[in-house]
């Protein structure tokens, strides 16, 4: 599976670049008003991060969850109408996942 | 409204030589859903279908397989015609059988020689550059021909000295001649240098000028074939609308005869079970007065009857999802009602754009208007009207934005600030859980740029789903009420309404918006909901409560579809208006392209994205509570004619 390698690969890159970020730490010097600055800038990009991760992966989740679902339900459409409706629960009931992404990065955002 | 209308029960019995009468006047009337009787009884059967039952069948498969053979579309009826005009007129249907089987015969020859041709110049055009006249590539004894490609960069020295053969070669085409006892060191060779043999095409002539006829002929069969074409839509044209009338009139009189067919007789009687709504009994029962016949009237019976929706006529377009879901149960609440207020409403508040929602009623209104003999398609569009209304008010008294463009800043650029066009109209109001900046009061309209209206739509959304969710388990309460006990009610419904208000009462004290106590009450509150489900349910009832959570943060696609679509249409501006816009007249042209693409997409992502959502709010959340289905609907015997009518016969 060429594909999934890929993937990996690709979330790897992603996870040892978001460790070598420059992260500054107002601790060590408070006194230094750039350094507090830089150091609000730094946070404020993890937390961007940190909500595209919440909604990023739940998008990926409930998109592998649905494409299971949305081709069964198609089959079963094409074989019978009647069973649209039934097909459009099933097909949206993981669709809640990226809800719940999208409610922890608005929290993410809002609160922190 | 909310209730399916009452029915009651009828039973027709009389002489079977009536029966023809009968079948008229119910078709006439429409009213009465017969129950197809199931042959168990003894003494009983099935009847058989009316005498010119099987010659309109007859009628009615061939009309359907000409229909079919002329891909014939239904047009909206133009002009009703007479059902004795049909029946005079139905011998010229053999001659239209006959010669769309011709055409359509004459058609498929045409293109079976076509494909033929098409073959065969395929095969020539691999030797196009060959000068030898074809007929001497086969057809010898004792000499073996071998005719092919070779790529040209080959190196053919040593083939070409071989003084026992014959070689011919032109561009990449080559064609060697040898005796055949040496042929297979020769084919060898060959393929040592990339030959690729390819069969020899039939005929006589140099490849160039057999290329050159055949490709006349292909063009004279290509115009026999359009002509045929032509000659068949022509024959649908002018045959079309008489055959969708006659189609309709056979099907009605098929329909007609088949009475029988679901009625319970013995060798001399019949016996009709059937459903006919309350306040239409006496009308039939007038009617039915000139026939020979025996019937009874029952108001008050145990059966299950069948459902007729009785909605007002604006909310009817709506009961098309209420049927998509599921039929109601008599004694369940009929959600179209609801529904008819609520999926605008989200859809409106989705959408929430001035621009799109004009669109949307013009859309809806042209898909009516298109459609408006085909009751499903028209419905659509009618329920698009209503939900395009519904997007341009919340797009211009929520919102104030149209086609993702808000509309205050229209009136800062040109220079006046009052009304619509003002950054903020009405008076200013606050919203608990927000934090506001300093100097920042809330006004409508909501600007979906700015963090705070983003986080007051996500909120609101959560709340409409607590009383979206409240009222689909109020309404499942009583549902349970009427058709179990009260002790269903509670712990089915009422348990999860505890569960619901007491978790949310104890959220609300928990950021401070309630005081201290409230947190303990609302923990006591949802225990007890929580115990009420596990008593009522079991084990499904602690596992379905954290569902009813769910359910609710469900609806914060209200406020996040909102957003997003905003976000699309503010880029498409955007890339359009300030990064092109800019960069001369090429850009502009590129500009105006993008920027019907880019409303274009969001438009219709607006039909299927928020139209779905919208359902699906409707149907997983809200219906599960207290919608359970699988009633019969209505549908009285007789045929609604659109093309055709009956010749009323004076009395």
């Amino acid at each position: 599976m060429n594909g999934k390698k890929n993937l990996y690969i690709l979330a790897a890159m992603f996870f040892v670049a978001l460790l070598t970020m420059p992260a500054v730490s107002a601790e060590e010097h408070a006194d230094n008003e750039e350094t507090v600055k830089a150091a609000e800038a730094t946070s404020k990009g993890y937390i961007a991060i940190g909500a595209a991760l919440a909604v990023g992966l739940a998008g990926i989740g409930t998109g592998l969850a649905q494409s299971n679902i949305g081709s069964a339900a198609i089959g079963a459409v094409a074989e019978d109408d009647k069973n649209f409706t039934n097909g459009l629960i099933f097909t949206a009931i993981p669709e809640t996942i990226v809800i719940f992404g999208l409610v922890i990065s608005a929290l993410i955002i809002f609160v922190l | 409204m909310l209730k399916s209308e009452k029915m009651s029960r009828m039973t027709i019995s009389g002489h079977k030589k009536d029966l023809a009468d009968l079948s008229k006047l119910l078709n006439d009337q429409n009213l009465v859903h017969v129950v197809e009787y199931n042959n168990q009884d003894e003494g009983f059967g099935i009847g058989k279908s009316l005498d010119y039952g099987e010659k309109s069948s007859d009628f009615l498969v061939k009309l359907r397989s000409v229909i079919k053979l002329l891909e014939v579309e239904a047009n909206p009826p133009s002009y009703l015609k007479l059902d004795s005009e049909i029946e005079s007129e139905i011998k010229e249907l053999e001659s239209i059988i006959s010669q769309a089987h011709d055409l359509k015969e004459k058609q498929r020859d045409c293109d079976r020689r076509i494909d033929e041709v098409n073959n065969s110049i395929e095969q020539l055009e691999e030797f196009e550059e060959l000068d030898i006249d074809i007929k001497y590539l086969s057809g010898y004894s004792s000499i073996t021909v071998f005719a092919g490609n070779i790529p040209t960069e080959s190196d053919l020295s040593t083939l070409k000295s071989n003084s026992s053969i014959d070689l011919v070669q032109s561009g990449d085409n080559v064609v060697v001649f040898c005796a055949n006892e040496i042929s297979s060191d020769i084919e060898k060779d060959l393929l040592n240098v990339g030959f690729r043999s390819i069969d020899v095409p039939e005929g006589e002539g140099l490849p160039k000028v057999m290329l050159n006829s055949l490709n006349g002929k292909l063009s004279n069969l290509e115009n026999e074939s359009a002509g045929l074409l032509q000659e068949i839509q022509l024959l649908a044209t002018r045959n079309g609308d008489w055959l969708v009338a006659c189609e309709e009139h056979y099907a009605a009189l098929s329909e007609k005869s088949s009475l029988p067919l679901k009625l319970a007789t013995s060798e001399n009687m019949f016996v009709l079970d059937g459903w006919v709504p309350s306040n239409s009994v006496s009308d039939l029962q007038q009617s039915l007065q000139g026939l020979d016949i025996y019937y009874e009237v029952d108001n008050n019976s145990s059966e299950e009857p069948p459902i007729k929706l009785d909605n007002p006529e604006v909310a009817k377009p709506f009961e098309l999802f209420t049927k998509l879901y599921s039929t109601p149960k008599h004694w369940e609440f009929d959600p179209t009602m609801i529904i008819f207020i609520t999926y605008p409403l989200f859809f409106g508040l989705m959408v929430g754009d001035a621009g799109y929602g004009f669109a949307y009623i013009l859309f809806g209104h042209y898909i009516l208007s298109k459609f408006s003999y085909n009751e499903a398609i028209a419905n659509l569009g009618r329920i698009l009207r209503t939900a395009g209304i519904y997007t341009f008010l919340f797009g211009t008294f929520v919102y104030a934005e149209a086609f993702g463009q808000s509309f205050y800043n229209l009136g800062n650029t040109l220079g006046f600030n009052s009304g619509l066009f003002a950054k903020y109209y009405g008076p200013s109001f606050d919203i608990p859980l927000i934090e506001k900046a300093e100097g920042f009061s809330w006004h409508l309209p909501i600007h979906k740029f700015d963090p705070h209206g983003a986080q007051l739509m996500l909120l609101s959304s959560i709340l409409i789903g607590v009383l979206h969710i409240s009222l689909g388990l109020i309404l499942g309460f009583l549902n349970e009420w009427k058709h179990h006990d009260l002790k269903h009610a509670i712990y089915a419904k009422l348990s999860f309404f505890m569960i619901l208000w007491g978790g949310l009462l104890s959220l609300v004290s928990l950021v401070g918006l309630l005081p201290e106590s409230f947190q303990s009450i609302g923990l006591v509150v949802m225990l007890t909901g929580l115990a009420l489900a596990i008593i009522g349910e079991g084990v499904v009832g602690l596992l379905e409560f954290p569902t009813i959570f769910s359910n609710v943060i469900s609806y914060a696609r209200i406020g996040a579809i909102g957003l997003s679509d905003y976000g699309l249409a503010y880029t498409v501006n955007f890339i359009s208006f300030s990064l092109l816009w800019p960069s001369g007249p090429a850009g502009m042209i590129v500009a105006i392209f993008v920027m019907l693409i880019g409303h274009l997409t969001v438009f219709t992502l607006g039909i299927i994205g928020t139209g779905i959502n919208s359902l699906r709010l409707q149907y997983v959340e809200f219906f599960t509570k207290f919608v359970q289905g699988g009633g019969t609907l209505y549908s009285p015997f007789g045929y609604i004619r659109k093309y055709t009518k009956e010749k009323e016969v004076t009395p």
